[in-house]
């Protein structure tokens, strides 16, 4: 343990005497930095791509565009077909829920209807067999 | 002197008016009250009008029991009185 040996010199330790890049992550490792040839074929490439992308871009907005229109208007006519169907299956089920309410109205005001004839109907007997009562002959 | 029959059978008679106009004026306001939401619906005023002579023609003559009320009720009342 004491007699390890120190480091010492450009031999030791190659990669530290190497230039650093003005661009270069500090925590990238050393050894994979693209140097020499490789660096100036990555810029070359990147340069190439940056230009290419620079020169269609416009180009490739324009066909987004249009295959983004196109694609709506062939969808259009098929989610306006939907909502009219949508819209007509609404507007049947409310007219069914309105007759509904309606006929559960009418047989409301039929019971009504009825229990006020049997009432006035009950009662007018009722007064009859009072007035028969009262107005029959007094046996001597 | 008014007999005893006479004014309990004008007594019912009165209160049978008195409760039915009650409940042609609340049946009336709540037909106002469709016809307003049935105006938002696209169902026009007309219409609406039929529906409803419809519904109290279905009510009261159109009904077969109802109809036979009515005319026991009217035979009873137009029962002429021994005296």
């Amino acid at each position: 343990m004491e007699d390890e040996p120190e480091l010492e010199g450009p031999a030791d330790a190659p990669e530290l005497a190497a230039p650093a890049a003005p661009e270069s992550d500090p925590e990238e490792p050393v050894g994979r930095r693209p140097r020499g040839i490789a660096r100036w074929i990555e810029q070359r490439a990147h340069r190439a791509v940056s230009q290419a992308y620079q020169t269609h871009a416009a180009d490739l907005e324009e066909r987004a565009h249009r295959a983004i229109h196109s694609l709506y208007e062939k969808s259009a006519d098929d989610i306006e077909e939907r909502a009219v169907r949508a819209m007509r299956r609404a507007i049947e089920a409310e007219a069914h829920r309105i007759e509904q309410a309606i006929e559960h109205g009418i047989a409301i005001k039929k019971r009504e209807v009825r229990l006020s004839l049997i009432v006035l109907v009950v009662s007018s007997l009722v007064y009859l067999v009072l007035h028969w009562l009262t107005s029959r002959p007094i046996a001597p | 002197m008014i007999g005893p029959y006479v004014y309990i059978r004008t007594v019912t008679l009165s209160l049978g008016v008195l409760w039915s106009s009650f409940t042609i004026v609340r049946v009336l306001r709540s037909a106002n009250e469709w016809q307003t939401k049935l105006v938002e619906l696209g169902l026009g005023e007309r219409w609406w009008r039929r529906r409803f002579a419809v519904a109290c023609l279905r009510a009261t003559v159109l009904d077969p029991l109802n109809l036979l009320l009515l005319w026991v009720l009217i035979a009873l009342w137009t029962l002429p009185l021994p005296h």
